[in-house]
């Protein structure tokens, strides 16, 4: 049967797939600290008929081959881990990286997790944790009576408790050296991977490209509507003309049919 | 069988297949970062010469020793041309420069104008116009797959910080020299052999030209595939072949005539 008809499908599928990521864009499109995906395609293998440079006369060699392509296939979803915009929440306990850096919380299980969801909240002993209750790591203890806390951009927590202002830990950062290579976990947790390299430990605002702390504020997600949809008319209008040559090769193999009568 | 033209319809439509395969595989790649549209080339087959058939035995001339001018007429009796079909004889591949999106990841290059990225995988270097590139997790600069980009001095070592890549391919990390990027033209870019995944192979001995193309930081080039065009092809390889299948039928009916009708006593 016709290559086209396997060709367009996995056209088709490879565009389908590419909404699917636009639509999960979009749909955190107001998540704290998300990170945008694209889909990334290639060209599948090519059948050869007839080799470039092969012989069609006494010494006269074909300038160019013919390859028949078999369509295309998505190579991966890589995230995109630009800065994100700033809101002000003026909440003490929300902070937001103005950097490369990830926050390193304690999962249920003991293994780290990483994120840049840093809207944290105090939980009944007093110990900074993340909306779902993971500790930050270190352990930041918050005390019951403390009246100012503060944050500074280099992760020191101070707090104010009956007039004394104490020291009471620092918030480290981590980064890592493909952070592309991170496993998402949902609910804005990374997990590190062989891929993403391990952890690299630092201090918000002093060690290089880990970045600064904010307080009071929360990093958006970095979806730009705009493109979505761009991203959104382009896979229509190709899954579009991928059905049109499934149509075309399906006429094809009809006249062909019809030849005998 | 007298019905050449069953067969000269059959290659049209072969060929019409192929052309729509080509259509269908430019339409399927039509968002594959840095793919090359291909375009199939067919020429005609070799033209026959019709003769006349003459009842003339050949025979010697007793006189002269030679052929017969009778019999030399009669071979000589050449109606005209008759073509035989076609055949696809190449795939064209428009290297003509795709669309440029702003993506302003810093990994993410573009080639304007001619050559291409080298890169090191395990069939050889290859080349790619596909600049969607990442890091692994040892730092060095490698595409999607995970094969190591060349730079001149093999593969590039990325530091921590975010680089700076001029339009040379210098890779800067803020003032300090790193490496260049590997940029590589040929003199036929026709003749490269291509195996998927975005990536071209090369003769050996190809010859070079010095590269042109610049690299462009932050931005991806899209395929070069125009939708409109791809369309009006598709249509002429349906339609065309269409023609070629009324053409097979009339043959068919005829050859049904001569042996059905044609023979059979008034």
């Amino acid at each position: 049967m016709m290559r086209a008809l396997y060709t367009a499908a996995s056209g088709m599928k490879a565009q389908q797939l590419n909404l699917d990521v636009t639509s999960n864009n979009l749909a955190n499109v107001n998540t704290t600290g998300f990170k945008s995906f694209r889909t990334e395609f290639q060209d599948l293998h090519y059948q050869m008929l007839r080799q470039p440079g092969s012989q069609v006369a006494n010494n006269i060699l074909s300038p160019q081959g013919t390859q028949i392509g078999m369509g295309v296939t998505a190579i991966g979803t890589p995230r995109f881990f630009s800065q994100g915009d700033f809101q002000h929440t003026e909440n003490p306990y929300d902070l937001a990286i103005q950097g490369d850096g990830f926050f390193r919380v304690v999962m249920p299980n003991g293994t780290f997790a990483y994120t840049r969801d840093g809207s944290f909240k105090t939980d009944a002993n007093g110990a900074l944790v993340t909306h779902d209750g993971y500790y930050v790591d270190p352990n930041i203890t918050i005390d019951q009576n403390a009246t100012n806390v503060t944050i500074g951009s280099d992760g020191t927590v101070s707090q104010t408790v009956n007039g004394v202002t104490s020291n009471s830990g620092q918030i480290q950062l981590v980064r890592f050296v493909n952070p592309v290579g991170l496993e998402s976990l949902g609910k804005n947790y990374f997990r590190a991977t062989q891929a993403s390299g391990t952890e690299i430990t630092g201090t918000a605002g002093t060690s290089p490209g880990f970045g600064a702390l904010a307080q009071g504020m929360l990093e958006m997600s970095n979806v730009r509507v705009a493109d979505e949809m761009i991203r959104m008319i382009v896979s229509m209008r190709a899954y579009e003309a991928n059905s049109k040559a499934i149509q075309t090769s399906d006429e094809m193999l009809q006249i062909a049919n019809n030849a005998k009568r | 069988m007298s019905s050449r033209g069953l067969y000269t319809a059959a290659s049209a439509m072969m060929m019409d297949m192929v052309r729509m395969d080509t259509v269908a595989n430019n339409l399927a790649n039509v968002n594959t970062t840095g793919y090359k549209r291909q375009q199939t080339l067919h020429h005609d087959f070799r033209t026959g010469f019709i003769e006349r058939l003459k009842n003339v035995q050949p025979y010697l001339d007793s006189r002269s020793g030679q052929e017969s001018i009778e019999y030399r007429q009669a071979r000589n009796a050449t109606l005209g041309e008759l073509g035989t079909g076609t055949v696809v004889s190449g795939a064209f591949v428009g290297f003509e420069d795709g669309a440029l999106e702003d993506t302003g990841n810093s990994l993410d290059l573009a080639l304007q104008g001619t050559g291409f990225f080298a890169v090191e995988t395990p069939n050889g270097v290859m080349y790619t116009r596909n600049g969607a590139f990442t890091r692994n997790e040892q730092g060095e600069l490698v595409t999607a797959e995970g094969f190591r980009v060349l730079g001149d001095q093999g593969p590039i070592q990325l530091p921590e910080e975010k680089v700076n890549i001029s339009e040379k391919g210098e890779i800067y990390a803020g003032d300090q020299y790193l490496d260049s990027l590997q940029r590589v033209d040929f003199v036929e870019p026709w003749s490269l052999i291509r195996r998927g995944s975005s990536f071209f192979a090369a003769p050996s001995n190809a010859p070079q030209l010095p590269p042109e193309g610049r690299v462009l930081q932050g931005k991806l080039e899209r395929a070069n595939v125009e939708t409109a065009r791809e369309m009006v092809q598709m249509i002429t390889a349906l339609r065309s072949y269409q023609m070629s299948q009324k053409a097979l039928q009339t043959e068919d009916e005829m050859t049904g005539r001569l042996i059905n009708d044609l023979g059979r006593p008034a």
